[in-house]
């Protein structure tokens, strides 16, 4: 059984370069492209309006951008290499601002990458280019490095393309150039898991909302899931004809949804392990998508890439 | 005197053989190209510490040039140091002087010591023509001028390489124009002064390539005679262009501004950067501008070629996904699928007419010092005040590239067919659009 989902809205041309990454709170969409700001677009406003734009963000332009699943934190990498924070104002103004500073971890310029934030924005965590995953906490104005996880044998190109902490922030899981994906302890800094490889690299990992599977995808052109109580593999979606970016599993944790190189998004379900809808606006890249947090009673999804727009999907449901 | 070269540890750098790139020559120019896209140590192995040859060479050319000014300041006679080549010993040729030889040495000289000087400073290459055809009345042969090069560089204790000054120029041309009545003959890249006597009139397009490689094998195939947009002129510098290349596909366009003129270089932040050498000339060097082919066109490697190949590779997957239809599949792995970095194994899978078309490309991850030098010219490109469109796609691709983390080589070896098909396609698309 298929699912429907209807374009419910497109911001055409969001930025004027390729979206490379964009977030979700439950009142806006955060994006990130090529160009040197961070825009956010209100999803609770008729035609999803662009409501602040953070202009010299990134000068270089930024690459990854994730915010907390509170709403209240969010982080960006840009590509000179640099990591900035950003917390909603306390005036109520509900604008973004700067938010503490992150040492780089005394890693060289362009080696952070990913990132990802625990749910309350208190854990953040960044891939390198050398394959170390950096740990940071952020409380109080400031930041402190907690745990620094190196992959067990370096071998070359571990480069950490992905990286996802789990809801209840215990488990940092990292995807590399390699085909590698680990799963690490936050607290112990050890690690759980090395999940039998993908083919490389893996460009995408995200834990499900229950913290119990993984996803994980990438040059395969498959979606790669993991069951995290032993570790195994459980299942492998495959449909997809391009490259996959991106992954996000929705709030419930019945969904994956998947955007690909050619453009094209699918959902899947997780019970019936099959693609339940193919959607696509564009031929060009899909470089980011997510749901976003539920707040009405349709489920609601939104794709980005190298047409530089935004596309708002609604679930079609018949009572809607 | 390569170090960069040589320290690059990249496992990938190391097993992948370059091709184009891999003459000293190219190096020289190379590392020229890094050393005025304003890399001022930011990296260990950022080409600084090659410029220490380098520098202590224009040290010394501006040590000669102080002393003159302080002679004249002086009022006294103006020397210059030369050491023959026969005796190895050191005399001075004088201005004034009492024979008209010896002013015309002491001039020639001065104004190879110049160019010398400017070559170093800026990182470019200029080959003995060049400089015999900055003032052919003053050095009045070429043999001339090849001896004082030589004897400057004796001088100075150097080899002519490291004086930026090579003996022709590196490039290679081939079409009508140039050869024998079918235009086969792959010639080097005549002194910019020749193109005056070129005809020009049947030529359709000119395809500047970056790899040697490549260009033979569409010579091989007489792409330029036998090409669906007519005939061209195909053309390589081996990499990093030479100023001898880049003054004649210069004049060739003023000459003939009609002609378009297509680049064909790989999906690396080298190969970017070669584009942006033809286009626009080094960075700060307005004396380039005559130089320079800021018309030149992109015809790829890009990104959206790499969607292409991903559509040629996709695992056998029995049609097109439609919308919304359940026929996708999650299924229990029992083997994984092969790895899509590597094309040749999964063309290898694919069934003949599958990759019939594939041109041949070769994907690889980005090394530390290709992501490095993206991030430069990326740099590069957000601190110049107006940016084209031209300029806005090339940080596009540079973006793209560091997000996949991927480059993409053209490998035309044996696949030049393929290559020639893909050209056809390409040319015929770019020319739909004007």
């Amino acid at each position: 059984m298929s699912k429907q989902y209807l374009t419910a809205h497109t911001v055409d041309n969001a930025h004027i370069a390729n979206i490379f990454a964009i977030a979700a709170t439950k009142t806006a969409v955060l994006s990130a492209s090529g160009s040197s700001c961070i825009n956010v677009h209100a999803t609770n406003k008729e035609a999803y309006p662009l409501v602040q734009s953070i202009s010299n963000a990134h000068k270089l332009g930024c690459h990854h951008l994730a915010v907390s699943r509170d709403g209240k934190v969010a982080a960006s990498i840009g590509f000179a290499g640099e990591l900035k924070t950003w917390k909603v104002s306390d005036t109520g103004s509900g604008d973004w601002e700067p938010y503490v500073d992150v040492a780089n971890g005394g890693e060289t310029n362009g080696e952070a990458w990913a990132l990802a934030l625990s749910e309350d924005g208190s854990v953040l965590a960044t891939t390198t280019h050398s394959g170390r995953v950096n740990v940071w906490l952020l409380r109080d104005g400031s930041s402190q490095l907690a745990q620094q996880f190196e992959p067990g044998s370096v071998v070359t190109s571990a480069f950490g393309m992905s990286i996802d902490i789990s809801h209840d922030g215990k488990y940092t899981a990292t995807g590399h150039e390699n085909g590698a994906v680990y799963i690490y302890n936050n607290e112990t800094g050890r690690i759980v898991y090395q999940l039998p490889g993908l083919a490389k690299p893996v460009r995408a990992v995200a834990f499900s909302p229950a913290g119990t599977k993984l996803a994980a995808a990438g040059d395969s052109m498959t979606i790669e899931l993991y069951d995290l109580q032993f570790g195994e593999h459980v299942a492998q979606f495959t449909g997809h004809a391009a490259w996959i970016m991106s992954i996000d599993w929705s709030d419930t944790g019945e969904y994956l949804l998947s955007g690909a190189y050619d453009g094209k998004a699918k959902v899947w379900s997780i019970d019936k392990q099959a693609c339940v809808a193919t959607h696509s606006e564009t031929e060009q890249a899909l470089l980011s998508v997510k749901w976003l947090p539920k707040t009405g009673m349709n489920e609601m999804f939104c794709t980005a890439g190298a047409n530089k727009s935004l596309t708002f999907y609604r679930e079609a449901t018949g009572t809607a | 005197m390569d170090h960069r070269r040589s320290s690059t540890t990249s496992s990938f750098d190391a097993s992948v053989s370059r091709h184009g790139r891999a003459s000293s020559q190219t190096l020289l120019s190379e590392d020229s190209q890094a050393l005025f896209e304003g890399a001022s140590g930011e990296n260990a192995q950022s080409p600084n510490d090659l410029g220490q040859g380098r520098g202590s060479i224009i040290d010394r050319i501006e040590d000669i040039v102080e002393s003159m000014v302080d002679s004249l300041s002086e009022n006294q006679p103006l020397t210059l140091p030369l050491r023959s080549r026969r005796s190895g010993n050191e005399y001075t040729v004088s201005f004034p002087s009492t024979t008209a030889n010896g002013v015309k040495k002491f001039t020639s000289l001065l104004q190879i010591l110049f160019l010398c000087h400017e070559a170093l400073v800026s990182g470019t290459i200029i080959t003995k023509r060049n400089i015999y055809y900055q003032n052919p009345e003053l050095f009045g042969s070429q043999d001339y001028v090849n001896k004082l090069v030589d004897d400057v560089a004796f001088t100075l204790g150097v080899g002519r390489n490291e004086l930026n000054i090579v003996a022709a120029s590196k490039g290679l041309v081939v079409g009508q124009p140039f050869g024998t009545e079918h235009g086969d003959e792959v010639v080097v890249i005549p002194p910019a002064e020749a193109v005056v006597d070129l005809d020009l009139r049947p030529i359709e397009w000119i395809l500047i390539i970056e790899k040697e490689a490549t260009f033979r094998s569409l010579v091989s195939l007489r792409y330029h005679e036998v090409s669906k947009s007519g005939r061209g002129i195909l053309m390589t510098a081996k990499g990093y262009p030479d100023l001898a290349s880049r003054q004649f596909i210069h004049r060739i366009h003023s000459t003939s501004p009609l002609i378009p003129i297509y680049g064909l270089v790989d999906f690396d932040p080298d190969g970017v950067s070669i584009l942006r050498t033809y286009k626009h000339g080094s960075q700060g060097m307005r004396h380039e501008e005559r130089i320079t082919v800021p018309g030149l066109l992109w015809l790829g490697v890009k990104n959206s070629d790499l969607l292409e190949l991903q559509m040629r590779l996709r695992p056998a997957a029995p049609s097109a996904p439609s919308n919304g239809g359940g026929e996708s599949q999650a299924t229990l792995t029992s083997s994984q699928s092969s790895n899509a970095r590597s094309s040749d194994t999964l063309a290898r899978s694919l069934p003949n007419s599958t990759r019939r078309h594939e041109a041949g490309w070769k994907l690889l991850a980005l090394s530390c010092r290709d992501r490095a030098k993206a991030i430069r010219l990326l740099s590069t490109l957000s601190d110049q005040h107006h940016q084209d469109a031209d300029e806005m796609e090339l940080a596009s691709e540079l973006q793209l590239m560091l997000m996949l983390n991927m480059k993409f080589e053209i490998q035309a070896v044996d696949r030049a067919e393929n290559m020639a098909y893909w050209l056809d396609e390409r040319l015929s698309r770019i020319s739909a659009w004007d």
